[in-house]
């Protein structure tokens, strides 16, 4: 972590805020000290880090990874996850699902973990090359539950985070407020598909509910199309006939640098589900920017059907009319869901964004005042490069890649992740480049701001933005009104 | 922390870019600026923005090109940058004859929020798309004749006419100025400005060191 991220003040605060503060899960990020801000395979647990403090934080390190080969019990390393005794088969492909009990295990539970979950840590002992899932397999299991994963164990490791993930999503009905704050610190791949789903409202906790809700969401869904888009344009108002000219000349502007969003069925399903979503939200409709929350929604959400890496569209050819429904369907009511936590973003004169710019703006006066002086100097304006960050929630500012990883805490956030958290974002981000952007004038700067130099980010980076945003979140949150969100956080 | 030396220029004008989300005004600005296209760019949000400096009539003049979002939603934060503005193009696409429709409007937006003496130019972009054309050249001339302002067809795709775009409304500008500026004095019989100077049509183009808006 770049020293100068953060001024002098905050960096003592974050000893202070570590030393007196077991609630907080994600403080955990700073009790290795701030300049070796872990990997994203090394977060530490924060229940673990919370209730064994500093010593066991070593231990933990030495052994988060949980060795399939060694038989390794679990129970001292955290008391939430259970036995789980994993004992051999270091590089055969398996399988978790999280309901079924088809697949042959050799992987075993103990009875404590088994018995209160239905699902099985299981592994197919063939041991064979098994390719992906067909789509027909891939489309039941998905309807039937959608905590099937499929994934090629290509390491040896399933490591600690992975199996804390399989516990909690194994239950009956899922802890979401534990689900929360295991995702706050980045959910596992295979698993995100589900955690995003479950933590936007969508999926229900309840197994038993699961199948019968995405049915009927899925159904509800093809209506929609039938009513507002596959019609002729003739009985469209001029008005939906601009939303619709306004969808169709973004979409192939959407995350074009992406190749999985070059892909024609992709992008027909991006349209479609704009288009619904604006005719279904008429305060708002379509605004530019809700193209780019798509994407990464349609990204996660298809990563459950294949293997390879989506982003790059691979095996692409393999996808089906009926998985691209089911995905389209599934991202459509996510999609609705995150935008009504902030749903005045995009209302007549954007009211939320300002609000938010203004907040940035505050904010940053009291933590960096060097570089506020300096802004003002040269006469950039927030508005002027922060309207963007709030419009788009940084997504121009990032690779997908990192968004994704970004949303898994938005996500653990509850409603506040997109509104008052990204905040603190912005402004841990924005401080990231204070002394760069100090050297700058204004042609230069605002150049600058325009095009960020994020190519390089990794998840690793994100996570240091995210944890300084934390501790900004702490020092704030709550001291002034205008620092905090009109709207309760609410669970969805 | 790096002293920037600024590049010499006589003048600096504020130009912003408007029009109908879609018709090319990015492309325009990254083809002038950085001769840069892009067929697949993003849409902008809220603004953009690049400098590039010109000749003309022996006069090294910077522009400031304001690259404004194209969608209704945003016109409450994109019309504040209207001031301060001596220029605009404002652009439709000669394949999507709505865009030309909505030219109207534009220039209510201007009315609106802008200078009243700024220098517009009507710009029908996309010319490549030979077989798509919606709007006929004869048509948008007849208009822009009507409302007093400057005309000219471009293609940010081929290049084409988007230098002369942007050096004739910036020269255009600067003739405007000097007259003015001529007609001042006159009245004023003040001494000449000194050269390096920054001058402004509106009221608040601003220096170097100032942003508009
Ligand atoms: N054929 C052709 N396409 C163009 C031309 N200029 C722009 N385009 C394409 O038109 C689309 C929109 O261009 P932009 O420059 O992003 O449009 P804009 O006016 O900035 O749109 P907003 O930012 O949404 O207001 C892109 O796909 C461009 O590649 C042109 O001269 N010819
Ligand atoms: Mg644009």
């Amino acid at each position: 972590m770049k020293p100068s991220g953060l001024p002098g003040f905050l960096r003592r605060s974050i000893r202070s805020v570590d030393d007196d503060d077991d609630d907080h899960d994600r403080s955990e990020h700073f009790q290795q000290g701030s300049s070796s801000f872990p990997s994203h395979g090394s977060m530490i647990p924060p229940s673990y880090s919370n209730s064994r403090g500093q010593g066991a934080v070593t231990e933990l390190n030495d052994s988060d990874r949980v060795q399939f080969g060694a038989k390794v019990q679990t129970d001292d390393l955290n008391n939430d996850l259970k036995k789980i005794h994993v004992s051999d088969g270091v590089d055969a492909k398996f399988r978790m699902v999280g309901t079924s009990h088809t697949l042959k295990s050799s992987i075993k539970k103990t009875p404590s973990a088994t018995n209160e979950s239905k699902g099985d840590v299981t592994k197919t002992a063939d041991g064979e090359k098994q390719t992906s899932i067909s789509p027909e397999q891939a489309t039941a299991q998905s309807s039937d539950s959608s905590s099937t994963m499929t994934r090629e164990a290509t390491a040896p490791t399933r490591n600690y985070k992975e199996g804390k993930f399989d516990k909690i999503l194994s239950a009956n009905v899922v802890d979401i407020a534990e689900l929360r704050k295991l995702a706050w610190n980045g959910v596992p791949p295979e698993h995100r598909p589900q955690v995003w789903k479950m933590l936007l409202g969508y999926l229900p906790a309840n197994t038993s509910r699961r199948s019968q809700t995405l049915k009927r969401k899925r159904q509800e869904y093809r209506d929609a199309i039938a009513q507002h888009y596959d019609i002729d344009d003739h009985s469209r108002t001029m008005q939906e006939q601009e939303t619709l000219r306004q969808v169709l000349v973004d979409v192939p502007r959407t995350a074009p640098d992406v190749p999985l969003f070059r892909n024609d069925m992709i992008r027909q399903s991006l349209s479609r589900l704009l288009y619904i979503w604006a005719m279904r939200h008429p305060a708002s409709s379509y605004v530019q920017g809700i193209n780019d929350l798509a994407t990464p929604l349609i990204a996660v959400f298809l990563s459950e059907y294949f293997k390879g890496d989506v982003l790059q569209g691979e095996e692409l050819e393999e996808l089906t009319r009926e998985i691209l429904n089911d995905v389209e369907a599934d991202v459509y009511w996510c999609l609705t869901n995150l935008l009504a936590g902030i749903q005045d973003h995009y209302t007549q004169d954007q009211p939320g964004v300002q609000r938010m710019v203004m907040r940035l703006e505050e904010l940053v006066k009291r933590i960096d005042v060097g570089l506020t002086n300096h802004l003002e100097e040269t006469g950039v304006q927030f508005i002027q490069f922060a309207f963007r960050w709030m419009n788009c929630l940084l997504m121009r500012e990032f690779n997908l890649q990192c968004i994704i990883r970004l949303w898994d805490t938005y996500l653990s956030e509850g409603d506040g992740g997109f509104e008052t958290f990204h905040v603190y974002v912005c402004a841990s981000f924005l401080c990231q480049f204070s002394g760069e952007l100090q050297g700058m004038q204004f042609d230069e700067l605002f150049a600058f701001m325009q095009n960020i130099p994020t190519n390089d980010w990794d998840d690793g980076k994100i996570e240091i933005v995210l944890s300084q945003a934390f501790v900004l979140s702490t020092l704030f949150q709550g001291s002034d009104a205008h620092l905090t969100s009109p709207n309760p956080k609410s669970i969805f | 922390m790096s002293a920037r030396v600024d590049e010499e220029y006589d003048y600096l004008f504020k130009v912003v870019l408007i029009g109908d989300s879609g018709v090319g005004k990015s492309n325009l600005l990254s083809r002038f600026t950085r001769n840069e296209f892009n067929l697949e760019s993003k849409s902008t949000i809220g603004v953009e923005f690049a400098t590039k400096s010109i000749q003309a009539e022996g006069k090294t003049i910077k522009a400031q090109i304001w690259d404004t979002a194209g969608q209704e939603r945003y016109r409450a934060i994109t019309s504040a940058y209207y001031r301060g503005a001596v220029g605009a193009l404002l652009v439709y696409d000669i394949s999507k004859h709505s865009t030309f429709e909505n030219v109207e409007r534009w220039l209510k937006e201007l009315r609106d929020h802008a200078e009243a003496n700024i220098v517009v130019m009507l710009v029908g972009n996309k010319s490549d798309l030979r077989h798509l054309r919606a709007v006929e050249t004869d048509e948008a001339m007849a208009f822009s004749e009507q409302h007093n302002l400057a005309f000219i067809e471009t293609s940010a795709l081929d290049a084409s006419g988007v230098d002369t775009a942007f050096q004739r409304i910036l020269t255009e500008i600067y003739r405007l100025m000097s007259r003015r500026n001529m007609a001042a004095e006159e009245a004023a019989n003040s001494p000449n400005l000194s050269g390096g100077q920054t001058i402004s049509l509106g009221a608040d183009a601003g220096g170097d060191k100032k942003g508009c808006c």
